[in-house]
């Protein structure tokens, strides 16, 4: 199976401590890990390193067997509820649409009809096409989280990257977030979960990495991760 | 009042620049405000003083000492804001006393009596020159330009900028561009209201068109016309009481603020 993602020896440090120290992972095309572990173990900061937004001070990362910075383009991401700017003046169809800008910068880019509809489309398969003309402040923390996967597969990903997709929503919502990853899995999108819910982590059977600083153990059927 | 507007080249002057700064301001407030910025500008403002100091000690003009000073902290808080090392907020506040120092410390080394500073500090909108007005223009030009061409770029980084990075959009030159562009703005305001008094005209027009509009571009609109009313109004006062134009518009603008906030009780309609 070819790789989707390849880290080695990964150091990673803010204000010079070391958040994560000498960390390795290979994800494989097609694969769907939980990632776990601990407040302040690291969980976010490998998906930010991941993703380019923190620059380790060593180690390397290659994305579908290519750079870095090359290969981050086939990510979809979804942030945690508290990385975007919830107060910001933009509606539920605008920020799908932001999916759609490719280039580094996009001077006088306007949105084509066609993209409009792409939009509702993912808008519409995450259930809250209902909201597309709502302005982000207003939805619910399920809601948003929706909207944002929506973003997130406008950019029709090979990656998907989700940092507590679940975190204060709603049961159905948390249900249709799980149904919605695992469909996109069996189409063949590699999806890369960090998450809180060790209940559902467990009934998943899915690989499980638990991380504190390093890599502690990287198997569902570790005797540790029932002591959790 | 208006039959000295037509009789004097002052009042003239003075309402241009309070057009001026009212396209400037209701863009760069609203997107300071939503980006929550304030702070980061009332830094790159103070150091725009050890540049006007700087101006006057080497003879040059005060207004390009404060562009150079207000610029150059602008890129220095920029590049530290993207290393992530340091707390940003510890330099600001180090390069807002460190710009004020500079400039006491040079106009203290000017031989003979120390210049008037405290129309840069506090504005005086009826002093302007049409150099000014030309700089003012060019500036609100090179603003409105900037945010209409990339405005689709401004709303991704605006709202999510981890995930506008990793969809391959730049936004390390969109975080200098809008850095640049609140030091141009300052420098821009301080003829109008000065250095100290800038952060209310840049806070709160945008926060009152955030009491009535939802949307990005209406908020700017809103933004624009209140603080053109601001500046008129407060220009009148200053003209009928003999009182300082900047502090004058700038209690206008945020006596207005609190007066919305009360009747609106806080959220947008």
């Amino acid at each position: 199976m070819d790789t989707a993602i390849k880290i080695e020896g990964l150091s990673v440090a803010y204000t010079n401590e070391d958040t994560l120290t000498d960390l390795s992972l290979t994800v494989k095309k097609g694969e769907f890990v939980y990632i776990i572990g601990p407040n302040g173990g690291g969980k976010t900061t490998l998906i930010k390193a991941i993703l380019g937004i923190l620059t380790p001070h060593s180690g390397e990362i290659k994305i579908l067997s290519k750079k870095h910075n090359i290969g981050k383009r086939k990510i979809g991401y979804v942030p945690q509820k508290s990385e975007t700017e919830r107060d910001f003046p933009i509606t539920v169809l605008e920020v799908v649409e932001t999916a759609f800008l490719k280039s580094q910068l996009n001077p006088f880019r306007l949105f084509k009809a066609d993209e409009k509809q792409k939009a509702m489309e993912y808008l519409t398969l995450l259930g809250v096409e209902n909201l597309a003309k709502a302005q982000i402040g207003t939805l619910s923390g399920g809601e948003l989280q929706r909207v944002l996967i929506a973003r997130a597969l406008a950019r029709n990903p090979e990656i998907l990257i989700l940092d507590e997709p679940c975190a204060n929503t709603d049961p159905p919502s948390s249900k249709k977030i799980h149904e919605i990853l695992d469909e996109q899995n069996r189409m063949g999108v590699t999806v890369i979960v960090v998450s809180h819910d060790i209940n559902h982590v467990l009934q998943s059977k899915n690989r499980t990495v638990f991380i504190n600083k390093q890599i502690l153990f990287d198997d569902i059927a570790d005797e540790r991760v029932l002591r959790l | 009042m208006l039959d000295a507007v037509f009789k004097y080249q002052f009042l003239q002057n003075a309402l241009a620049i309070g057009l001026l700064s009212a396209l400037i301001c209701g863009i760069m407030g609203v997107i300071i405000t939503e980006k929550k910025l304030l702070m980061l500008s009332g830094g790159i403002a103070h150091t725009a003083y050890g540049g006007v100091g700087l101006g006057y000690l080497i003879g040059i003009q005060p207004i390009i000492g404060a562009l150079i000073f207000s610029t150059a902290s602008a890129v220095v808080i920029g590049k530290i804001n993207r290393t992530k090392r340091v707390q940003s907020d510890v330099v600001i506040a180090l390069l807002w006393s460190a710009g004020m120092a500079l400039g006491i410390t040079f106009t203290g080394l000017m031989p003979g009596y120390p210049p008037d500073m405290n129309s840069y500090l506090f504005g005086n909108i009826l002093s302007v020159s049409h150099s000014d007005i030309l700089v003012l223009a060019v500036l609100s030009f090179i603003t409105l330009s900037v945010y209409i061409i990339f405005q689709n770029d401004w709303k991704a980084y605006l709202f999510d900028t981890a995930f506008a990075e990793i969809s391959g959009i730049n936004t390390a030159v969109l975080e200098y561009t809008l850095l640049i562009l609140v030091a141009l703005c300052v420098v821009a305001l301080i003829k109008a209201v000065g250095i100290i008094l800038c952060l209310a005209l840049l806070s709160a027009p945008a926060a009152s068109a955030a009491l009535f509009s939802k949307t990005l571009k209406g908020r700017i609109i809103l933004s624009v016309i209140l603080t053109l009313i601001f500046n008129l109004t407060g220009l009148t006062l200053s003209y009928y009481f003999g009182i300082a134009s900047g502090a004058t518009i700038v209690l206008v603008a945020i006596l207005t603020y609190f007066i919305l906030l009360f009747v609106t009780k806080g959220k947008c309609k």
